[in-house]
């Protein structure tokens, strides 16, 4: 459908071609004054080829004088159909259509026939049931509207249908008159009941087509939208295996290491290295990397094991594992001196804030940008803001960006899930501002560790 | 369902005007053709219009047909008269064929009015054709008939399901010859019997 701020220039328009179409008449006083020369002609000449040529004319001037009277009721009660119902929509087309029709009576005495009129509206209420309410609603209608209109003046001229009060428009009284005189009424009763029908039925046939098309395209959408959802259903099965494989393999890397350490202890006591040689000092090293690596292994099997972290520290171990080698994007980082250690899952947290920076420098698209860290202390949590000018994010999409799957870059949707799901598991919470093609704004907030805490929390194992 | 009710209404609205608008009386049985003992018009005839109605052409036609002496000039003024020994009027508005001539209906009514009087001085026989159908049926052609009836000698109009119009109703109290035709064809002999 159309925008919301474009209704109000649809309603203007749609006045404007109203007013037009009433006013038409008096634009187009020659082509009246041809009309009538032309009947005038044929009768004093006796010459029926003349009186077709006044009818194709008289069937041309009412059809744009009926298409912009109707076109411009629709676009006009169309700016309401979002406010009001369906039902009072086409209510206010009927009316808006029947004033004006009252005012060309009045204003030009042409009798223009009230039956014809109910007629249109009736055939246009029922084809329009059939037309999408979609974007390309008001130029389907024209098309419809075209040809309804064009076999409604068709009608006009069926003399048969006169005695129904159809066609008592002064030129259709005209033209039957003549016809009357030349061929006893013959000629058009056959000729515009053709016409009257042929356009009818090619409006029908279009209205249905259009139908036929929208309900297929509705299908496919349908169909694929189900086709995606299996997708990703079977991209996070094919996920969660591969996780549970990881979790499995680096869960069985812990025997050999405990097996390594045990090793290395007994050669320790074995060599009995005195504290300040060469020896001594590797066993150190190898024995804190032993410590480092059944940290990590212990991190990325329980998701909430914590350590306190320097937020320096955590900060230097995301930006050194970031891309920025070809990229325009400045990136700073501001942390005050005096912060407190965090405890956090190292591991998972990093994840989690290379996910939010890896977003904005995508939002740069290869362009020049920048990208601000701020962390400070705030009520006895730390927060972080991470702010970019990049493209930004459109206010109405800002609720759906923590959902699983949403992207609006085709990519997996899962990064910014992530980022919640792992700051509520550290008892925090995030949240996001954006202002298109101006900035993003996305501020984390978790609380310090207090004084005398266990450091090592453990859960069950992890598996996503 | 409720998507089809503006569609339903428009519907019954449509048939009911349809339903008013088909006459279903009977057609009055004094209705005559012809009826005329002698001819009361004298050539050269001038066909002229009240109201502007398309429809002088066609009587014009058929005078040529009849062989006629007559001219056909819708604008005409009562200063044309003297060339002339009868005038037909042609009675129906049409708002398009006023505008054509480039005058108000108030304008065509005093134009009317001023010819008749001229028509009834030089004592010459007005013979009123009114072949206005329902398309014609408008406030304006009731205000010409008005205007033209009491002036004419003979009245020439087409018979349809209605009989006389209501507004036409007066006609017999005029006491004036009437010919109402089953259909446009048949205009030619009143025509011809108004003048041999």
């Amino acid at each position: 459908m159309l925008q919301d701020k474009k209704y109000p220039f649809i309603g203007i328009a749609g006045l404007a071609l109203v007013i037009y179409g009433i006013a038409i008449s008096s634009f187009f006083e020659g082509w009246s004054n041809f009309i009538t020369e032309t009947i005038y002609e044929s009768i004093l000449l006796q010459d029926s080829g003349q009186l077709l040529i006044a009818t194709f004319a008289y069937v041309a001037k009412g059809f744009l004088l009926f298409f912009f009277i109707y076109f411009g009721s629709m676009m006009m009660t169309h700016v309401f159909s979002k406010r009001v119902s369906g039902l009072i929509s086409s209510l206010l087309f009927m009316a808006v259509t029947t004033i004006s029709i009252f005012t060309l009576n009045q204003l030009y005495q042409e009798n223009f026939s009230y039956l014809s009129h109910f007629i249109t509206i009736t055939i246009i209420s029922l084809l329009q049931i059939f037309i999408p309410k979609q974007r390309y609603f008001l130029t389907i209608f024209a098309i419809i509207l075209l040809l309804v209109i064009m076999s409604m003046q068709w009608l006009q001229l069926i003399p048969s249908l006169s005695q129904l009060g159809i066609g008592t428009g002064d030129f259709a009284v005209m033209i039957k008159m003549a016809d009357n005189y030349f061929t006893k009424n013959n000629l058009f009763n056959t000729l515009a009941t053709i016409f009257f029908l042929v356009f009818l039925i090619i409006a029908i046939i279009f209205t249905f087509l259009i139908h036929l098309l929208h309900k297929q395209i509705y299908t496919l959408k349908k169909y694929h939208e189900q086709e995606e959802k299996l997708r990703d259903a079977q991209v996070a099965l094919a996920e969660s295996k591969v996780y549970q494989e990881i979790a499995m393999v680096v869960h069985d890397l812990n025997t050999p290491l405990v097996t390594v350490e045990g090793l290395l202890s007994l050669i320790q006591l074995k060599m009995q290295p005195e504290d300040q040689n060469q020896t001594a000092a590797y066993f150190n090293r190898m024995n804190q990397s032993l410590n480092r690596m059944k940290d990590m292994i212990a991190e990325i099997l329980y998701e909430n094991t914590k350590h306190p972290i320097e937020v320096k520290e955590l900060l230097k171990y995301v930006t050194s594992h970031l891309c920025l080698d070809e990229q325009l994007v400045r990136l700073t980082v501001n942390i005050p001196p005096d912060l407190p250690p965090i405890p956090v899952n190292k591991i998972r947290f990093s994840r989690a804030i290379a996910n939010l920076l890896e977003n904005a420098i995508t939002s740069f698209a290869g362009k020049a940008g920048e990208i601000t860290t701020n962390v400070k202390v705030v009520d006895n949590r730390v927060s972080f803001q991470i702010r970019d000018n990049g493209s930004g994010i459109e206010a109405d999409l800002l609720d759906q960006v923590w959902t699983d799957g949403f992207s609006t870059r085709n990519s997996s949707g899962l990064g910014l899930s992530f980022v919640k799901k792992v700051v509520e598991s550290h008892a925090g919470t995030v949240t996001i501002d954006s202002v298109p093609n101006r900035y993003t704004i996305i501020c984390i907030s978790i609380p310090i560790k207090k004084e005398g805490e266990i450091n090592v929390e453990r859960d069950h194992l992890s598996r996503r | 369902m409720k998507k089809s009710i503006p569609f339903l209404l428009c519907l019954v609205i449509a048939l009911i005007i349809a339903f008013t608008n088909m006459d279903t009386s009977q057609s009055n049985p004094m209705t005559t053709y012809p009826n005329l003992p002698a001819p009361i018009g004298k050539e050269k005839i001038l066909i002229t219009s009240a109201g502007q109605a398309m429809e002088g052409a066609i009587v014009y036609s058929i005078s040529e047909s009849l062989h006629l002496d007559a001219d056909y000039r819708p604008r005409a003024l009562d200063s044309d008269l003297y060339d002339y020994q009868s005038v037909i009027i042609i009675l129906g508005y049409s708002a398009n064929g006023l505008a054509y001539t480039n005058r108000s209906f108030q304008e065509e009514l005093s134009l009317t009015k001023a010819l008749l009087t001229e028509a009834i001085l030089q004592e010459l026989p007005i013979i009123v054709v009114d072949l206005s159908s329902r398309g014609r049926d408008s406030k304006h052609t009731r205000e010409l008939f008005e205007l033209v009836t009491p002036y004419t000698a003979y009245y020439i109009g087409l018979k349809n399901e209605q009989g006389y119009h209501p507004y036409k109703q007066d006609l017999p109290k005029l006491d004036i010859p009437v010919t109402l035709l089953n259909e446009l064809d048949d205009l030619a002999t009143p025509l011809n019997s108004a003048f041999r």
